[in-house]
């Protein structure tokens, strides 16, 4: 079948999905779209209302865009726009927000995509309507839990005295040995803490996941980054989440623990939107 | 209607609300999430964007300065293959110390033995 609803030179970039009802009783005003001059879109099919825009097949082609995603300063700007579209979108509406470049190449393929996750797309309206996202990341200052390990064990206490009484030579490789012993030993403490700290908060959530932590290098911080993990919560939940969380910060920052605390949000539930039965926890707090 | 007020069309603002947030890492959130999250419904065009991490340390580098990357301890693609002349330097470092303990503790053994040999008498 010809495809007559659009121009045969643009695609259909597809943002999220909203509830029709809250659209259309709170609609959104005229946006742009990731490539303007043209404008956002709400699209209702019956009770699902796709947000769209149209975009150049020069630009959004799967051969063109794949080179364009290799431009680090085009891909920010429109991550960016991708992402600030979708908090518009989630102070207003229940969201399903989907991956950036998200495109269809012609109307036909877009309406039995609708079609056929239909179902679906209704009972994540269910699932997420009224919840939040929130990211914790957890950093740790190791030397400072090293030191504590050093200072107040007795078991480093007696192999310090060991080590004393040894040749200098051997002292050297004890040394470096105990060394690594109040390493591990430290490492230990972060792991259990933020274990604990996540088994707690995922008992006020309605669904977690732990994401990888990430290298100094990407944080530009000098304490490792020990907890990356998202909650989606409802408004008890996301109350007692911000209180906790904040109550460790404080005591954390009160008695110089060596634990910083960073609490973003609020976000679209984009980790916990997957059609695939996600948002069952992948166990590795800490790590 | 009153709740549209709220909406800039325009606006640059920083796309996230944070609680409390040290701003370093907003950038990389936005697009660790938007890149790699969110629902994957299979359009019609398959993209293929490089590890989040990786990309995120690249655009790092176009917003920040050569030197400000350089505080953060970004200054591998200076010294590729290995990530840092700094790590090198250590490596090597580590090796003399390693020889000369082996020398020392030589040293140290031949006498000890001396002296037991001696006590033994």
């Amino acid at each position: 079948m010809e495809d007559t609803a659009q121009e045969s030179n643009q695609l259909i970039y597809l943002y999220a999905f909203v509830p029709s009802g809250q659209f259309t009783d709170n609609p959104m005003p005229e946006l742009e779209g990731i490539e303007p001059p043209e404008m956002i879109q709400y699209e209702v099919h019956g009770d699902i209302t796709a947000v769209t825009c149209r975009v150049p097949e020069d630009v959004y082609s799967e051969a063109k865009l794949q080179r364009k995603v290799e431009d680090m300063q085009w891909l920010q700007v429109k991550a960016f726009h991708h992402h600030e579209l979708m908090n518009k979108l989630h102070e207003n509406y229940t969201v399903i927000p989907l991956k950036f470049g998200t495109i269809f190449e012609t109307e036909k393929t877009f309406q039995a995509m609708i079609a056929e996750k239909k179902t679906t797309i209704m009972e994540q309206f269910q699932r997420l309507s009224d919840k939040e996202e929130w990211n914790l990341k957890v950093y740790a200052a190791k030397d400072k839990f090293m030191n504590n390990v050093v200072e107040n064990s007795e078991e480093m206490e007696q192999k310090k005295a060991d080590i004393e009484a040894m040749p200098k030579g051997r002292q050297f490789f004890e040394k470096k040995k105990l060394a690594n012993f109040a390493e591990e030993k430290a490492i230990e403490k972060i792991r259990d803490y933020c274990q604990e700290l996540h088994d707690h908060l995922k008992s006020l959530s309605e669904a977690t996941d732990v994401k990888k932590n990430w290298e100094r290098k990407v944080t530009g911080r000098d304490e490792d980054m020990s907890l990356n993990s998202v909650y989606l919560v409802n408004a008890d939940g996301k109350k007692a989440l911000l209180d906790y969380v904040e109550a460790e910060k404080q005591y954390a920052e009160d008695h110089d623990t060596g634990f910083y605390f960073e609490m973003t949000g609020p976000w679209p539930s984009y980790h916990f939107s997957d059609f695939a039965a996600k948002g069952e926890e992948k166990d590795n707090a800490g790590r | 209607m009153a709740s549209n007020d709220r909406h800039h069309p325009a606006s640059n603002r920083p796309a996230q609300v944070n609680a409390s947030n040290s701003g370093s890492s907003s950038l990389v959130d936005v697009l660790e999430t938007v890149l790699d999250k969110g629902v994957v419904i299979a359009g019609d065009i398959k993209l293929n964007i490089a590890e989040v991490e990786l990309l995120t340390i690249k655009i790092r580098l176009l917003v920040a300065s050569v030197d400000k990357a350089e505080e953060m301890g970004i200054d591998w693609w200076r010294h590729d293959p290995h990530y840092s002349s700094q790590a090198m330097e250590v490596v090597q470092e580590n090796k003399a110390l390693h020889e000369r303990i082996r020398q020392l503790e030589e040293a140290n053994g031949t006498q000890q033995e001396e002296e037991t040999e001696e006590s033994n008498k």
